[in-house]
């Protein structure tokens, strides 16, 4: 059973540590899969504008940069660590609204994939261009983060162009999506150094990234980690 | 003339003994129980539920491997398997996945949450508070690691859900596979004890849960407010059944029996697993469970021929015939696979169990799986003082 977050944002975005400080973080910790999602947000509305303005998203532009780390840090972390790490977006449509924004990671990628346009045009171009398409934190979260209603809302809809759901993400879990039957797995949603220990998922699988993706497509057998800091283990009663 | 009076306390006793043997197999015969394994379920083309098996795992059970082999074969559902543990580096997980691998189209998930670590809480129920938030199912299946299941138990034992007004329904289960004395000990435990008992309380319409192998219904679980609501009780089988009762619906016993798996397993640990469901019922009922005396007229019988050796020496000889008869009937009743020497061994259960009987009273502390508390009203748990 292989420990992966397929959730993880770094300094490309709006992370707060480096490609390499995220491996060798997520490294030592125990994780064998990860996947390297930094936000692509839409340029189209004045959100994503701002986003772009103050640089917290992939690019176009830098899309090649971005790829080119991402694969020298695969190379690193597979001989340091023997960890897996995939490149992947998280394709990111912030509205006024948490019934219309939506974000998707795009898993696998080796093109640049945009957010612009429709909720749905984004989903296609994801399907087009990547390996896997999760559906984020698609329900209520706890805290005062903006929620994304927009793909639960059209989970019937949009269930051919979405291929895994976040059943957990961070320290959030949401039941209604094992209820409503979807493949599901669970992600840090990683931003910073205290979400390490959080909602993770077990991928029963050999430790190569084919075989992750094949059991990813697959949808089935995928569990969910709540991963404690180890300093948390031990107290219970 | 307290000689007759403990003497005819044995007889008494022997006589319960008999009718709940009795009962016990009338009960397995009529509803056509004992699984077989080549019974199929009749196909009548009606929808059946979509069944969450829901199945917490700590460590390496006796047989792990072969019992969750065991639910990749069932029959007559639609299903999944819910994996529940604690710690994602639990043994028991990498079984898991060996028959995740061996079996590829096993509907098998995995999910590891601590869950609340505040205070002393049932890890079990943790667990399965943790599988129901990711169960997709209408019917929630429990099942102990250890229970190792025919390919149509399942379904047989959730076919009473098509009377809605059943909500909680239980197997009856036997050991299997003892090899050590203590397992012995334990399987006529259960075979002797608990399996009658459940019979006997379901016949008098008591609502008795055993949670080894049981199932509800969503609606059902959701009306009663979910597994949190015993989170911090150590019974959570019989209080389960309680609250389901209590929200309008029936709790009935299936006739189905289930397997639990008791391979090796020491004297010590088997009397403690008595003591702590003992412990359990002396919370509930005190009088009742000063009561199961009678069910125990090996002790009485020897108590009575020591006062009054000229008249009633032969009464312990007697009793202890007549309980390994009663075990062979339900041995046979129940299909438990229990071999003759293994009978034989009976007036050592006898006496052990008038052990564990007798010191429930003195004390409501229990230690299970690494945690110590002591047992409140309702067998709440309560934080045991270092």
């Amino acid at each position: 059973m292989l420990l992966a977050d397929f959730h993880i944002h770094t300094t490309w975005s709006d992370g707060k540590l480096s490609i390499p400080e995220v491996v060798d973080l997520f490294g030592r910790s125990g994780h064998d899969v990860i996947a390297i999602t930094d936000h692509v947000v839409n340029s189209d509305t004045w959100i994503g504008k701002a986003a772009h303005r103050f640089g917290l998203t992939v690019t176009a532009e830098n899309f090649a940069e971005y790829r080119e780390e991402i694969e020298r840090e695969r190379k690193r972390a597979l001989d340091c660590y023997g960890m897996i790490v995939i490149a992947g977006f998280e394709l990111t449509q912030n509205c006024v609204t948490r019934k219309s924004s939506a974000h998707v990671l795009a898993l696998g990628v080796d093109e640049f994939i945009s957010a612009d346009g429709t909720v749905e045009e984004m989903l296609q171009r994801a399907q087009r261009h990547s390996r896997i398409v999760v559906a984020c934190h698609p329900h209520e979260q706890s805290d005062w983060f903006s929620n994304t209603f927009y793909l639960w809302n059209r989970r019937e809809e949009v269930g051919d162009l979405v291929d895994l759901w976040e059943i957990a993400c961070r320290w959030d879990l949401f039941p209604p999506v094992a209820r409503a039957r979807l493949a599901y797995i669970g992600n840090s949603d990683f931003h910073r150094e205290e979400h390490l220990y959080a909602w993770k998922t077990l991928v029963p699988s050999r430790a190569n990234e084919t075989a992750v993706f094949r059991a990813l497509e697959k949808g089935h057998g995928l569990g969910v980690t709540r991963l404690e800091s180890p300093a948390l283990r031990g107290v219970s009663a | 003339m307290a000689a007759a009076a403990f003497g005819a306390l044995a007889v008494a006793g022997t006589i319960i003994l008999v009718m709940q043997v009795l009962l016990t197999r009338r009960f397995c015969r009529r509803a056509g129980a004992c699984s077989k394994p080549e019974e199929r379920i009749s196909e009548s083309g009606r929808a059946t539920p979509f069944v969450s098996i829901l199945k917490p795992v700590c460590g390496l059970d006796d047989q792990l491997e072969e019992n969750l082999l065991s639910f990749t074969r069932l029959r007559g559902i639609s299903y999944e398997v819910i994996i529940s543990a604690e710690e994602w580096d639990d043994p028991a997980l990498e079984i898991v996945r060996r028959v995740m691998v061996a079996r590829p189209f096993a509907p098998f998930r995995v999910i590891v949450d601590a869950g609340s670590r505040r205070g002393v809480v049932n890890r079990k129920v943790e667990r399965l508070i943790a599988a129901a938030n990711v169960a997709t199912g209408d019917v929630f299946f429990i099942s102990d690691s250890n229970v190792r299941v025919e390919p149509d138990d399942v379904a047989k034992t959730i076919e009473v859900f098509r009377n809605p007004r059943i909500g909680c329904v239980s197997n009856i289960f036997t050991a299997s596979g003892a090899r050590s004395f203590g397992a012995t000990i334990e399987s006529l435990h259960l075979l002797s004890f608990v399996a009658p008992g459940a019979v006997l309380a379901a016949s008098a319409g008591i609502a008795c849960v055993v949670g080894k192998s049981m199932a509800i219904t969503r609606e059902v679980h959701d009306a009663i407010g979910g597994f949190a609501r015993f989170r911090r009780v150590l019974a959570e089988d019989q209080a389960i059944g309680v609250a389901v009762k209590k929200a309008g619906y029936e709790v009935v016993l299936s006739p189905v029996v289930v397997r639990n798996v008791i391979v090796h397993r020491s004297v010590k640990r088997a009397v403690d697993r008595q003591l702590r469901w003992n412990k359990i019922r002396y919370s509930f009922s005190q009088p009742l469970y000063a009561a199961e005396l009678l069910l125990n007229p090996l002790a009485l019988s020897i108590i009575a021929a020591l006062l009054l050796p000229a008249r009633l020496a032969l009464l312990p000889v007697v009793v202890v015939l007549s309980r390994v008869v009663q075990l062979a009937i339900l041995n046979r009743a129940l299909d438990a696979g229990l071999r003759w020497r293994q009978l034989a061994a009976t007036p050592v259960l006898d006496m052990l169990m008038l052990y564990a009987w007798y010191l429930a009273f003195f004390s409501n502390t229990i230690t299970w799986r690494g945690y110590r508390a002591r047992i409140g009203r309702n067998t709440e748990m309560i934080e045991h003082a270092a």
